[in-house]
């Protein structure tokens, strides 16, 4: 089994119990150096370290700071992604239980960088002790004029305020997130225009997720050059792997992207029974098959958020598709008719396997849903809650047979 | 539940539209419902219409009920927790406390709720009860651990 490396990002225990002494000591090393660098010199040095975001869609952070700081509004955002709606997944939770300023601190910096006055850390409907543990946090900071006007005597002034929502899938889609802060129905806009020009009450934002704000405060405190050795190009950095399912260790995993599904199999020690697959950014990502195993686990290989899934042999392709739909039915947001009635059709025709003739007609219609969606839907959400499962009709076609002629007893149907 | 404290708890944010989801987690953090005479207030506080609030509040599945809600439990039904039987810690709660999933209980005490995702999901199967995770290995405790909380 190869070794697993020393964790950076998690490298600290849970500071809930000993909140105080963790602030205390905590050396703003990141914020210092940024506070030496003009706004372009460290999206430089973000853009040098390769960063691309951890929520899932992977955009070059850099380039995502440079474009809201071109933006000529004077009024911008930062807002802090930790809602983590996408089933799996729970890095930003660990990250926000073990080293919270880290997050905090990369959005003074971005604040600094694109000038922007006001933040927001979004969490997800069940995090109410983090929640707790950030506003006593950003109390001290306010206290220690961390935050607050003419913040650290550098005559600009930024607080950060933190909301935690209702649980809804679609929270975390950037617009719909915008919407969620804004008190509005977590529905996503169409792009352009994209966040960085009209994000947040329709002003240049920053966006990022919890795990790509952290790894910031690691470039701007150990340099672009360190960052670039961990992982290969293109996906450089460490990164958190949400390894569940039919697994004998689910948790989090840090390693870097060179890291195989194997090996984050081994280091959580071993499937349950015989591997047979798994979702690899979840359930809107990318199904990996045994011959998949040693592939790594990089941004082009799928692996945008690090969550992955694993199922074994034992269970039927059928019920995991089935669910996947079930899932994207019930949690899309209706607000388009592509969308809609595509989902609606989809989940009947999950629903209605049993009486389908043969696999072929299923693939193909369902297929056709899928490209609809890509072609005409108003976000990109209800297209990727469409690829699980004619994946997993390729990948596994006696599963679905044995649904259609005969009955399968993994899921107790008959015909 | 008086009307003179969810007066406090929405006057706080009156004028502030874009703060209804923020009352709206206030409101179901203290009460695990929004309560129905909440609804008039939130109009008047904070400048919506009874449609805006209605159309935001079901969009989220708010539960809204007249009295507060006793025992709000959450299964995770999402991928991790499904692989784990989360369905069948769904029907064995229902069934031995008698409810429907998603619908408060006739006498108002209990709601089992289906949620995707706690991000709980290294201890799958989730289960959430008023707000703190249980362990939902053993169903026979856990179903007590919710009779406890509805004493």
């Amino acid at each position: 089994m190869k070794p697993l490396p020393a964790p950076v990002l998690t490298a600290n225990a849970p500071v809930a119990d000993r909140l105080r002494e963790y602030y205390l000591h905590y050396p703003f090393h990141a914020l210092q150096k940024a506070l030496a660098l003009s706004p372009h010199e460290i999206i430089a040095e973000l853009k040098a370290s390769g960063l691309r975001g951890r929520g899932g869609a992977a955009y070059p952070l850099g380039r995502k700071w440079e474009c809201v700081l071109q933006q000529p509004a004077p009024v911008r955002y930062i807002v802090a992604n930790g809602e983590e709606g996408e089933p799996g997944t729970f890095k930003d939770r660990v990250l926000l239980e073990r080293n919270p300023l880290a997050v905090i601190e990369a959005m003074i910096i971005a604040a600094y960088t694109v000038r922007a006055r006001a933040g927001y850390i979004y969490l997800n409907h069940s995090y109410r002790q983090i929640e707790q543990t950030l506003q006593t946090l950003l109390a001290w900071l306010r206290e220690d004029q961390r935050l607050g006007n003419n913040l650290l005597k550098r005559q600009f002034d930024f607080d950060i305020q933190v909301r935690r929502g209702p649980s809804r899938y679609l929270s975390g889609e950037e617009t719909a997130l915008f919407h969620a802060l804004e008190g509005r129905r977590a529905e996503p806009s169409s792009r352009p225009p994209y966040p960085t020009e009209q994000g947040l009450w329709r002003k240049p934002t920053i966006i990022n997720n919890i795990e790509t704000l952290s790894c910031v405060a690691l470039i701007l405190e150990k340099g672009s050059k360190w960052f670039t050795t961990l992982g290969p190009v293109n996906s450089h950095g460490p990164k958190l792997f949400c390894i569940t399912g039919d697994i004998k260790n689910p948790g989090v995993i840090e390693a870097a992207m060179d890291a195989s599904l194997r090996d984050l199999i081994e280091w959580a020690g071993g499937a349950i029974g015989d591997f047979k697959g798994a979702m690899v950014s979840g359930p809107s990502g990318c199904l990996f098959l045994p011959d998949d195993l040693d592939k790594p686990l990089t941004v082009q290989n799928g692996c945008g958020n690090g969550t992955v899934v694993v199922f074994n042999d034992t269970r039927c392709a059928v019920d995991l598709a089935r669910h996947v739909t079930d899932f994207f039915f019930t949690e899309h947001c209706g607000q388009c008719l592509p969308g809609r009635e595509s989902m609606k059709q989809a989940k009947s025709l999950m629903d209605n396997l049993e009486h389908q003739p043969s696999l072929a007609p299923l693939q193909q219609r369902y297929g056709e849903l899928h490209t609809l969606l890509l072609n005409s839907s108003k976000c990109g959400l209800c297209s990727s809650g469409t690829a699980m499962a004619p994946a997993l009709m390729q990948a596994f076609p006696a599963d679905f047979d044995r649904h259609m002629h005969g009955g399968c007893a993994v899921c107790g149907s008959a015909v | 539940m008086t009307t003179q404290t969810l007066e406090q708890i929405i006057s706080t944010h009156a004028g502030k539209p874009d703060e209804l989801l923020v009352l709206a987690e206030q409101l179901m953090d203290r009460y695990r419902a929004i309560p129905t005479a909440a609804l008039a207030l939130m109009q008047q506080q904070l400048g919506l219409t009874a449609t805006e609030i209605q159309s935001v509040l079901s969009f989220y599945h708010y539960p809204v009920t007249d009295a507060p809600i006793k025992c709000h439990v959450e299964v995770c039904r999402a991928l991790s927790c499904h692989l784990k039987s989360a369905d069948a810690v769904l029907r064995h709660l229902c069934d031995a406390l008698d409810a429907l999933p998603d619908q408060v209980t006739e006498d108002g005490q209990l709601l089992i709720a289906r949620v995707d995702c706690l991000s709980d999901c290294e201890r799958a199967p989730a289960v959430h009860i008023n707000g703190e995770y249980v362990a939902a290995t053993d169903l026979d405790a856990l179903v007590q651990r919710i009779q406890a909380a509805l004493a």
